[in-house]
């Protein structure tokens, strides 16, 4: 049973928390990090590249941990997070206490679970695979069919868990389109003889040089893009699955037989530090992430101590992440110093009434 | 045969496994066809769609799906003005791609359907 | 997730209630006619082999669907021939009622479901019926389709079965195309077991008498009868795309039968192969025999060890013979064109590619 004292505790060692405590460290504080998984690194431990640059995601990752040079806790479930007196006191699995005036919370998101859309096949159908699977497959350099046979047609499916009311999340995660367009180039670059067929309802490609990987793959890559949703999925005597979608600019319907379906699937709300302490139950938003996503917040800092960054607050890239944990770090930093310097006011108020 | 007085209907679901390769022979001389995204800005400026309803937009959508006889039709009313080429924000060749869509036409006629 | 309170329900585990026992029987029009013994073995099984209550009514009429689904008869016509039903289900004392056919169990729950978003319209139908017949009404506390009531029971039928769906000569599980009809599910997803996407209630009693059903890419594709399509000559042709694509879809499969739970899909997967074969030559299933299309009720009453002829098999178009030989099922060939008093009844015609003895 161990208490320690820190200036700010952040939990969640993914990209934001890393580039969090680093600054805050640079400025002079001390930080204490918190991971519940074994290796720090948060989603970017699932990635093989990042896009649009195709940069490895595990050498991003070693450098975010290399500029840091300073402890990560690892493997810790936290039991219980109270308020005491003016500071969090955060406890963990082996009764250790850890104390700090200010919290982050950069926990992440989650993959949406795509067993729920059961008519697009995930989990009854053996082709039926993830992006999420996708990059699994890239990392350890394996990638073939259930069956073992390479496949010849591949196709992609835009928006799964995402704009749908009937999952139960209606907000785009904006970042699967770039996903699929990147994956779809990476499989093209391994196997040129692929056939890769893109289903979307809309294309949302709004970052910086987005567009032109759209283009690359389009011409180069050869890659089909149709409009149309996929509405379901079945298989044949010989697993290959058929789909069936609208193929909207020609007003037709329209089926295809691919030997593997990779459904891109959004980013979810993780709730995993939901129900310890009132006040971080309260920041929920209607959407499910946390915060009320309002420009003002951005410039009032918090008055009492609880911050979150990252893609807990909507879904993010690696870089839109790093840059809101940039941003809440400094804003940290300043309310620590703000807090401190009342303090030493106030001691020394008191030390002039005594001597009058 | 017995007179039955109906028949069955020919399907009109588009079966992307049966497709002619007239799109892939068209995107290997005009690779810049394959970044069409249907904005519509051609068949909005085409001096023959509003008295035929066919613009550039259109003849790749019926490429792409297989309609070959309609495609045929709609090919004969383009008058080569170019005004589609001057508005296309993807830098189509339009000019060169109706062209080599009537080439490949005329030389495979078997491949109508 | 948005809310907490909306989360996604899981189609294929969605289980509804069932009650227990009591049961007010309605039968179907159609298959009164084309397969007249399913309903009498339908109560024979759940009255001896199961010893519940079911009463069967003479007094009630057809519900109107076909009418209603070909704009032959007025919504307030329906609805009072369905509240005469109902009221005639509660002077005789009951209160579940147990619905024969599909398109009837979807209108009694489009009714129902009316009568709750628009109260008023539920007190001008009672006044209607007050002033046509005198009689009043409750509405029934439970309403299931009986393929519901053989799903609920289907271990008791399993228990009690003398043949199981495997076959004879190669151990191996029979392969049955499930197809149900399309107002089961599809209008009120919430009153079929597991939903529309993944209906159990047939699935579940192929599962327990021991064969395997199979999934196939246009497994629930309509069969195409559609009422409006099928009654017009001129439209006819709709009806039978629908069922010649579903045909053609579950030829590569190799199926041994079709089990369906809906009188139309059931006279329709009948029927038509005799149409499709001489229209285009084609015949499904093994050696040219045809895919044969029976009913649950048939299906239950078979492994019971009904005698196939009773059940009146003799009805159906393509011929039934190569399923009860694979079953095992002792029958004589001889008996098939005797009729109840032993009457001989003609033979029909036998078609030139479709098999039939």
């Amino acid at each position: 049973m161990k208490i320690t004292d820190f200036d700010c505790i952040i939990v969640g060692a993914g990209p934001s928390g890393l580039k969090a405590a680093r600054i805050l460290k640079d400025c002079g504080h001390k930080i204490c990090l918190l991971e519940k998984e074994e290796v720090p690194g948060g989603k970017l431990n699932t990635w093989h590249e990042l896009f649009p640059h195709n940069e490895s995601a595990p050498a991003i990752l070693n450098q975010m941990i290399s500029d840091l040079e300073s402890n990560i806790i690892t493997s810790i479930k936290i039991r219980t997070i109270t308020r005491v007196a003016n500071n969090f006191s955060v406890t963990d699995q082996e009764e250790n206490e850890y104390r700090a005036p200010a919290l982050l919370i950069a926990t992440g998101f989650k993959p949406f679970d795509a067993r729920i859309k059961e008519e697009y096949g995930y989990g009854i159908y053996d082709n039926v695979i993830t992006s999420v699977d996708l990059e699994q497959m890239f990392r350890s350099n394996s990638f073939s069919t259930i069956t073992g046979k390479m496949p010849e047609k591949v196709a992609f499916i835009h928006c799964v868990g995402s704009r749908d009311i009937k999952v139960g999340s209606e907000f785009c995660s904006a970042n699967c389109c770039i996903t699929g367009i990147k994956q779809a180039i990476e499989l093209k670059k391994i196997y040129p003889s692929l056939n890769i067929t893109c289903l979307y309802m809309d294309l949302r490609l709004g970052g910086r040089l987005y567009e032109y990987c759209y283009k690359t793959a389009q011409i180069d890559y050869k890659v089909q893009f149709v409009r149309g949703r996929l509405s379901e999925t079945n298989e044949n005597p010989d697993k290959t699955i058929v789909l069936r979608y609208e193929d909207t600019l020609a007003g037709r319907p329209a089926k295809i037989t691919v030997d593997l379906v990779v459904l891109l699937v959004g980013m979810q709300p993780d709730h995993s530090i939901l129900g310890l302490l009132p006040d971080i139950d309260r920041q929920v938003g209607r959407d499910g992430f946390f915060g009320t996503g309002k420009i003002e917040n951005s410039y009032k800092n918090a008055e009492d101590g609880l911050f979150f960054a990252g893609s807990c607050t909507s879904p993010k890239s690696v870089t839109q992440s790093t840059d809101e944990a940039a941003d809440v770090a400094f804003r940290i930093n300043s309310w620590l110093n703000k807090k401190l310097k009342t303090e030493t006011t106030l001691l020394n108020d008191r030390v002039w009434i005594q001597h009058s | 045969m017995t007179e039955f007085g109906f028949s069955i209907h020919e399907d009109l679901m588009i079966d992307q496994d049966k497709r002619s390769p007239i799109w892939e022979a068209v995107l290997e001389k005009v690779p810049s066809v394959a970044t069409c995204i249907s904005c519509g800005s051609c068949s909005a400026t085409c001096i023959s769609s509003d008295q035929t309803g066919y613009g550039f937009r259109k003849l790749i959508v019926l490429l792409r799906n297989g309609k070959y006889k309609q495609l045929e039709k709609a090919l004969e009313y383009c008058q080569f003005c170019g005004k589609c080429s001057l508005v296309c924000p993807r830098g189509i060749n339009t000019r060169k791609a109706i062209l080599e869509m009537k080439k490949y036409l005329k030389v495979h006629p078997h491949d109508t359907i | 997730m948005t809310k907490k309170d909306t989360i996604p329900i899981v189609w294929r585990e969605y289980q509804k209630e069932i009650a227990e026992d009591h049961y007010y029987y309605v039968r179907s029009c159609i298959r009164q006619n084309f397969f007249p013994g399913a309903e009498d073995v339908f109560i024979k099984i759940i009255s001896k082999d199961l010893g519940k209550d079911i009463y069967h009514d003479i007094e009630h009429t057809t519900c109107t669907g076909i009418g209603y689904h070909v704009d032959l008869v007025k919504m307030e016509t329906t609805m009072t021939v369905i509240a005469r039903q109902f009221a005639l289900m509660t002077e005789a004392g009951y209160k579940n009622l147990l619905v024969s056919c599909v398109t009837s169990f979807g209108l009694y729950n489009e009714i129902l479901d009316i009568w709750k978003e628009n109260p008023e319209v539920e007190d001008k139908v009672r006044e209607y019926l007050y002033k046509a017949t005198r009689k009043t009404f409750n509405i029934p506390e439970n309403l299931v389709h009986s393929s519901d009531l053989i799903y609920k029971y289907k271990d008791q039928i399993a228990a009690k079965s003398l043949y199981r769906l495997i076959n004879r000569e190669t151990g191996e599980p029979l392969r049955v195309i499930d197809h149900i009809g399309c107002h089961y599910a599809k209008m009120f997803p919430e009153k079929g077991i597991g939903g529309a996407e993944y209906p159990q209630v047939l699935t579940g009693l192929v599962k327990s008498l021991g064969g395997k059903t199979i999934d196939y890419p246009e497994r629930r594709m309509c069969c195409g009868f559609g009422f409006r399509q099928y009654f017009l000559k001129s439209a006819r042709g709709y009806s039978l795309s629908c069922g010649y694509k579903k045909f053609k879809a579950m030829e590569p499969y190799k199926p041994d039968f079709i089990i369906t739970n809906c009188p139309g899909c059931n006279f329709f997967f009948d029927r038509w192969q005799y149409v499709i074969s001489d229209m285009k030559g084609e015949t499904y299933g093994q050696d040219g025999n045809g895919i044969p299309a029976l009913t649950y009720e048939e299906v239950a009453a078979l492994c019971l060890g009904y005698d196939p002829w009773e059940l009146g098999l003799q009805m159906h178009q393509t011929a039934v013979e190569p399923v009860l030989e694979k079953l095992g099922i002792k029958y004589t060939p001889a008996d098939k064109y005797k009729g109840y008093s032993g009457m001989r009844l003609d033979k029909p015609k036998i078609p030139e590619l479709l098999k039939a003895y």
